[in-house]
């Protein structure tokens, strides 16, 4: 047995303790039970120690970092999602966002899962140390807007206040999220724009041109541009709850679009990823 | 400033621009760029709307170069009507003012001695005016939007400067050639260009061996490939193509040469003693019969090459031949060969100097960013029983920190 039969095993058993934790924050939202919380949390955890395994075996299966496909784009990214969440839990100790965050790591994982995953050789455009940092901070950027994403969900159905006290227990501070949100987003735009510039310098040592109007590229730009606007509307204006909450759904959808949409209806010379 | 200044240089109108920068580039990418306006108007319901809006050229179309000149004008606008605001909170002096509905952090078990010694152990300054006593740390971050607005505007200058003087251009060589740079008196010389395989015969990577020569000297020797670019007299050369040529030998029934030159794939040439058309349908160093019947290589290491000629007289089609390199044909006593097939490099250079704006410009942006998100000013208001922790950015994280410090 090679290691692409490792990976696949520690792949599905991180896919499985994903889904099971899924399934128990939704648990936890209906019941408001506090250790259905921490069983969430736990297989998460779990989940997140396998996915990483799997990653680390790909890694030495390939010799370099998994970032030079769809396939492994999307793992790197469910990846991302649940690090960026599991920090916010740890630090924070937000234990419902889970609910929010965990079915778009699961539906990233699916979506992984579905794609083909040979390893293939760098080709030569891609054969740069650029790759690491432009992917690398791709990789933490989609995952700070998906958990801001997650967070502005649980902000609107949170916006009707339950009367049910274990449930206002369990369920942070409707300002605490809303903030979090932001700060999170905010995270990601940095990160996202040290993607765009790593992108550009990289650009233009392989192609000459630092920025070329590709679909990719200008799907990132509109990103960048949707959560300036963002951002800029929440710290001049005052934007915040739902408008700011419908905002970073919006921001993600576009991040969505710019690493699946390009690839499947536009043409682009980032075909590969 | 009156009531039309006040517009162009607001952040309304910056907001407005970046939806409508968004909106914009949405619909380019729907769209193909770059094709002759009957395209659109023939393949569109909406052509004419499609050219009335230059979304055919999106990039270089009026109204995408209106959409970024107001924005030019109005972040320009926007950021020096700051600055006097800015200069007024950097100063010492300033004294924050908490928001009426601001959290009151003070408890009885605190020592207001001990709380200014607790932060300024985490580098807040102290000041006192008016039985009023703040720390601030972070002051400098006040000026976080102007350094971001000014990355950004030497941005679009640098990429203004790279539309308009920028050179580019593109260059095929075969080794031993040369590309002459009159203007810059130097040429570029192909010594060698070579492909490195891997084990399974996929491409690993290209390399090409210049020289440049000025004045038939020598003045620079190396090795690109892809990602590794050369740079000389500041233009930037890259390796981003590459081909076979092919050696093509007419000679007439007495021996003598008729023709000798290279052709590419897909390259034809007219012979005119026998009113011949020559075209190499292509080389194929590692040579099979697709499914299709048509010829392909299934690597690029010549281990069974053959050509795929055709030929026209007067422009009909005559005959086609699959050969190898030690077979000819003959057509009304001119006896016609391919052999000696050599890689050649296709070359980009492009000299930018509007790059190193845009390089500047990150930098200051990514700088400006992180003094907006992370090095913002933060302030601790003290009076009598009261203690108030009081930012713009990220009030609530930053409560909870001082609420933490406090609690430890």
């Amino acid at each position: 047995m090679g290691w692409l039969f490792y990976e696949e095993l520690f792949f599905m058993l991180a896919f499985a303790g994903y889904i099971v934790a899924s399934i128990a924050f939704f648990v936890l939202l209906v019941s408001s039970k506090e250790k259905v919380g921490k069983f969430a949390v736990a297989a998460t955890s779990v989940g997140f120690a396998l996915h990483t395994v799997a990653m680390f075996v790909r890694i030495i299966e390939s010799g370099r970092l998994p970032f030079s496909n769809q396939y492994e784009f999307a793992n790197s990214f469910t990846w991302g999602i649940v690090l960026c969440y599991l920090a916010i839990h740890f630090y924070y100790r937000f234990t419902a966002v889970g609910a929010f965050v965990m079915p778009l790591a699961f539906l990233m994982m699916g979506y992984a899962s579905l794609l083909p995953r040979h390893v293939r050789p760098l080709m030569p455009a891609l054969q740069s140390r650029w790759l690491t940092i432009h992917v690398g901070t791709a990789v933490v950027s989609y995952g700070a807007f998906a958990v801001a994403c997650g967070l502005s969900v649980l902000y609107l159905l949170n916006s009707k206040k339950s009367q049910d006290n274990q449930k206002k227990k369990l369920l942070p501070d409707q300002e605490a999220v809303d903030f979090l949100s932001y700060r999170v987003a905010a995270f990601g735009y940095l990160m996202l724009t040290i993607v765009i510039v790593s992108g550009a310098i990289w650009a233009r040592s392989a192609w000459s041109r630092y920025w070329a109007w590709d679909p990719k590229e200008v799907w990132s730009l509109i990103t960048w541009l949707i959560y300036s606007v963002y951002l800029h509307l929440r710290f001049n204006r005052g934007w915040k709850g739902k408008p700011a909450a419908w905002f970073s759904i919006i921001g993600f959808a576009c991040v969505i679009f710019t690493f699946i949409g390009v690839n499947m209806f536009l043409p682009s010379i980032h075909s590969y990823v | 400033m009156n009531k039309f200044q006040r517009w162009l240089f607001s952040l309304h109108l910056g907001i407005v621009l970046f939806i409508l920068i968004s909106i914009y580039a949405v619909f380019a990418t729907l769209l193909p760029q770059g094709l002759p306006v009957a395209y659109y108007l023939e393949q569109y319901h909406f052509g004419a709307v499609i050219i009335a809006f230059g979304l055919h050229d999106a990039y270089s179309s009026w109204i995408f170069r209106l959409f970024m000149m107001l924005l030019m004008i109005n972040l320009t606008g926007c950021t020096i009507k700051l600055i006097p605001s800015q200069r007024k909170r950097y100063r010492p002096d300033f004294s924050p003012s908490p928001k009426p509905n601001a959290e009151n952090l003070w408890n009885e078990l605190l020592i207001f001695d001990q709380v200014k010694n607790k932060f300024s152990k985490k580098g807040f300054k102290w000041f006192q005016k008016d039985g009023e006593t703040w720390g601030v740390k972070h002051r400098f971050g006040v000026f976080a939007s102007t350094v971001t607005h000014i990355g950004i505007i030497i941005i679009v200058m640098g990429s203004f400067v790279g539309n308009f003087f920028a050179q580019e251009g593109f260059f095929n060589l075969i080794p031993d050639e040369q590309a002459v740079f009159h203007e810059n008196n130097f040429s570029v010389q192909l010594d060698d260009f070579y492909l490195d395989f891997r084990e399974d015969n996929s491409v690993k990577q290209y390399y090409c061996d210049l020289t440049v020569l000025r004045n038939g000297e020598s003045v620079k020797e190396t090795t690109i490939w892809v990602n590794r670019p050369m740079k000389f007299n500041g233009i930037q050369f890259y390796q981003a193509s590459y081909g076979w040529a092919s050696r093509l030998k007419i000679t007439d029934n007495e021996g003598n040469e008729a023709m000798n030159r290279f052709l590419r794939n897909d390259e034809s040439v007219f012979f005119e003693p026998a009113h011949l058309t020559i075209h190499l349908f292509g080389y194929f160093p590692d040579f099979a019969m697709g499914h299709n019947e048509m010829p392909l290589t299934m690597t690029e290491r010549e281990v069974n090459p053959h050509y795929a000629v055709v030929l026209y007289h007067f422009g009909e089609f005559v005959d086609s031949f699959i050969m190898n390199p030690n077979q000819s044909f003959t057509y009304q006593g001119y006896e016609i060969t391919f052999s000696d097939s050599v890689l050649y490099t296709g070359l980009i250079y492009r000299r930018d100097h509007g790059y190193y704006f845009v390089l500047l410009g990150c930098f200051l942006l990514m700088i400006g960013l992180i003094m907006a998100f992370y090095t913002y000013p933060k302030y601790i208001l003290m009076r009598k029983n009261e203690l108030y922790a009081v930012t713009r950015q990220n009030a609530w994280g930053f409560s909870m920190w001082v609420k933490n410090q406090l609690k430890s």
